[in-house]
């Protein structure tokens, strides 16, 4: 188990090289010049130079991507342009707002689509079955950005039960903080509500029809028993997957809907210093981006140990 | 987010929100009862790169700054040149010197007072960096010579030199000499003025919040425009930075926002009909045109460009840009037509001639050999784009080749300061306060407009002896743009929307909303 975390770990290194050229050149080969989006369409050739110098953007990219990794190696990953502040703490405003949408949106979409998947299971061919079906065929199909301008719609403009947009932090009090966080999470999670009730429906409809099942339903043992027990750990191990790519898309993929409520989070910043071509600060936001995706999922694979017996004997 | 807003729409359509009809455009007036206080929430298009205004053309920036920073000399609502931290000014005989008494006991934000030092230190940094000033100021120096007053030292007379400087964009904001001497090239790191809100927190991408300055003190007279008496009656105001304008849409009309700037032109019809709302359209915006890139290709034959003026049909291009009759006006002018030292029609005779069979012949009359002709424009500026589309099939019409290349912004920067890569760039530009300022005829300014007898006829609209020769030699120019030179051809004029509850008493538009004076009404 240890040598496979520390494998894991060490395999970090070349994704994370690789992803950081990668990101480097693709920026640093875009049209666009943070020095003259600063200054705006009317600054000379001249005032953009200066800032240019400034800024260390007229070095050879191999010597600017040399410096920035250097520093990034020692955990600085530079200063943003326009915010004038370390990529760093730029990152760290805006992950709160993230982390508090994919939390609550984590939480919605797994208390509504593991029952219902459930049921769905348990109830095959019935209606309950098709219904949820369904609903889940809807729930991917709409998109997330629709979904949520209906619900600023409905719930915002036309009723008035919530704010339209906008972010509140924690410190400004729970029920404040979740009140603007409830239309975005809804609108953020229903996806993969939908993908993790059909992961769970089918995943489940797997093992229901494994004999040791069939055996102990034989032996008289009650069907909740039987599903909650016997059925649900062992099918356990895909619904995992799902739920960990679920959280790194949460964090990563909430660009549309912080857009759409502007809700100040990771996405904004990527989607804005793109159009400012910030390019420390995309760098940066891409990087952590990477690790916080690796990380799920190594803490996935981890759990797959604690979960499921059969992993674990594997691993030894 | 072309799409989304389209969507939200067709969405509101379904929702069918009913209102009684109001009329737009009108100005809140009359002695407010509200009590001073409350917070004002602002929501803006867009984060301001910077709030050093010096630098910044921005448009966002200059909405927030000129609430925490004056100038020696400010726009009235008329937009002309009035004293505003001087108090008086003396011009010398020759035109070379002027002198400005400052006004005593005028408190920056950090509590110190006002002095000649501060003034000459922001005044000599502005010249250095607003690119207006180094193109029209060169060589001037501002020198103190008393603790309250200030010279400035001219090389040649500039009839426009006050003008010049109440412009909005890159503004000689004055601040406390100490914050000019630790700026960066990058810009200052405190933003500290005189105004009647101070800077007090910008969250990133969140909002920037100004508080009332209690020391404030204002200058005489009626408040009009930026001079005049401002009273800060509001405690606060937050401007929060909601770039989906369906989000300020929605924000506005459930009082999420008090202030939405910036609002989308196809919202125009419903916010008008909106109850609890105000809306105004304000003509002070500025045009759209066509830039045609004078330093090669084809666009540098004048015959050719003409020929293509000649078959422009402005009202179709600008019926698509904004999508609504009420806001835009078709007018030959360069200059706000609202600005009545500079309004002028002349040249009109070719404008808007919509006649694609004349320009047809003309164009084989010049020369033009079916070349390519690109032309640029972007996306990110919804206006800019529809206008673009529409150009293009009407140079079709012409029996033009052309061909139409969409960026982002960032990108278009980039790519239309070389010559070699466009013939026609869309652009949108705000209005400025002297015929001098205007991007069109700077030589450095994407189109590269290099002409003898317009540099000859700028001069003398600048060391004219008074405002009505002035207006006399700028007319002559505009109709020599027009009918002649053509550096662009221009489409109209447009009007930005900006809306506000009905909570909101006293606000005054002047490009943008001025805030000073408003009260909150609960």
């Amino acid at each position: 188990m240890r040598s496979y975390f520390i494998n894991r770990l060490l395999s970090l290194i070349p994704v994370l090289f690789i992803v950081s050229v990668i990101i480097f050149m693709i920026i640093h080969l875009t049209p666009g010049d943070p020095a003259a989006m600063l200054l705006g369409e009317e600054a000379s050739e001249q005032q953009i130079q200066d800032l240019r110098e400034e800024l260390g953007l007229d070095l050879p990219i191999i010597t600017q991507y040399g410096h920035w990794i250097l520093n990034a190696l020692q955990g600085d990953l530079g200063t943003s342009y326009f915010m004038k502040q370390p990529v760093i703490d730029a990152i760290m405003s805006h992950l709160a707002p993230t982390v508090s949408v994919a939390i609550i949106a984590a939480f919605i979409s797994l208390i509504i689509s593991i029952p219902i998947g459930i049921l769905a299971a348990t109830r095959r061919g019935t209606n309950t079955d098709r219904t949820v079906m369904g609903i889940s065929l809807l729930g991917m199909s709409v998109p997330s950005f629709l979904l949520g301008l209906f619900l600023i719609l409905l719930f915002g403009v036309k009723l008035q039960w919530l704010p339209v947009a906008g972010y509140q932090p924690l410190s400004s009090g729970f029920v404040e903080h979740i009140k603007y966080l409830i239309l975005p999470s809804i609108a953020l999670g229903s996806m993969h509500a939908a993908l993790i009730a059909r992961m769970t429906r089918s995943s489940l409809l797997e093992v229901l029809n494994m004999n040791y099942i069939k055996t102990a339903r034989s032996k008289g043992v009650s069907e909740f028993l039987v599903v909650m027990r016997h059925t649900l750990r062992n099918s356990f191990l895909p619904i995992l997957t799902v739920i960990g790519q679920t959280l790194g898309a949460l964090i990563a993929g909430a660009v549309v809907t912080e857009t759409i409520f502007n809700i100040p989070g990771i996405g904004q910043l990527i989607i804005n210093s793109v159009e400012r071509r910030d390019y420390a600060v995309i760098q940066g936001v891409v990087l952590f981006v990477t690790c916080t995706y690796v990380f799920i999922n190594l803490i996935i694979d981890l759990l797959y140990g604690v979960v499921d017996p059969r992993v674990r004997l594997n691993k030894k | 987010m072309k799409k989304i807003s389209i969507l939200l729409w067709a969405f509101a359509l379904l929702f069918a929100l009913a209102g009684c009809g109001k009329d737009s455009g009108k100005t809140a007036e009359g002695i407010s009862e509200a009590p001073d206080g409350g917070e004002v929430k602002v929501a803006m298009s867009a984060q301001p790169p910077t709030l050093d205004v010096q630098l910044t053309t921005s448009t966002d920036a200059i909405d927030v700054a000129i609430n925490i920073y004056e100038t020696l000399v400010a726009q009235n609502s008329k937009q002309q040149a009035e004293p505003m931290l001087a108090e008086k000014i003396e011009k010398s005989d020759d035109g070379l010197t002027y002198t400005f008494e400052l006004r005593k006991g005028v408190k920056f934000h950090n509590e110190k007072e006002m002095t000649s030092e501060d003034v000459v230190a922001s005044m000599n940094r502005w010249l250095e960096k607003s690119s207006r000033a180094l193109l029209l100021l060169e060589g001037t120096k501002f020198e103190a010579t008393g603790d309250y007053t200030v010279e400035m030292k001219l090389q040649t007379p500039v009839t426009d030199v006050l003008d010049i400087m109440a412009g909005r964009g890159q503004f000689p904001a004055i601040m406390p000499s100490e914050v000019i001497a630790s700026a960066k090239e990058d810009g200052v790191t405190e933003n500290i003025g005189t105004g009647p809100f101070k800077f007090v927190e910008w969250k990133q991408d969140q909002f920037i919040r100004l508080e009332k300055f209690d020391q404030y003190t204002a200058a005489e007279g009626d408040s009009d425009g930026l001079v005049g008496d401002k009273k800060p009656h509001l405690d606060a105001i937050e401007f929060h930075i909601v770039t989906d304008s369906s989000t300020r849409l929605a924000g506005i009309q459930t009082g999420e926002y008090d202030i939405a700037l910036n609002m989308p032109f196809d919202s125009y019809d419903q916010l008008i009909n909106t109850k609890n709302l105000n809306t105004f359209s304000s003509f002070d915006s500025g045009t759209i045109s066509v830039a045609y890139n004078k330093k090669t290709g084809v666009m540098s034959n004048q015959a050719i460009r003409q020929a293509i003026n000649e078959g422009i049909d402005a009202n179709s291009i600008m019926l698509a840009a904004v999508g609504n009759e009420d806001l835009y006006k078709l007018d030959a002018g360069y200059m706000s037509p609202e600005n009545e030292d500079w309004a002028t029609d002349a040249g009109s005779e070719s404008y808007n001639q919509n006649d694609p069979q004349k320009a047809k012949k003309m164009l084989k009359d010049a020369g033009y050999k079916n070349e390519e002709v690109v032309v640029y424009s972007t996306k990110d500026y919804d206006h800019h784009y529809n206008a673009a589309v529409v150009l293009k099939e009407q140079l079709s019409q012409m029996g033009v080749n052309a061909k139409l290349e969409i960026y982002d912004w960032p990108t278009l920067l980039e790519k239309r300061s070389n010559p070699d890569n466009w013939d026609l760039l869309l652009v949108g530009t705000g209005y400025v306060t002297t015929p001098s300022q205007l991007l069109v005829l700077n030589p450095t300014y994407s189109g590269w407009t290099d002409d003898e007898k317009i540099t000859a006829s700028l001069e003398e609209i600048r060391v004219a002896e008074t405002k009505e020769d002035a207006l006399a030699q700028w007319s002559d120019l505009q109709a020599y743009m027009w009918n002649d030179y053509l550096p662009h051809t221009l489409f109209g004029h447009y009007a930005s929307i900006i809306t506000t509850t009905d909570k909101i008493e006293n606000v005054e538009i002047l490009n943008t909303a001025l805030l000073w004076n408003v009260k909150k009404n609960n």
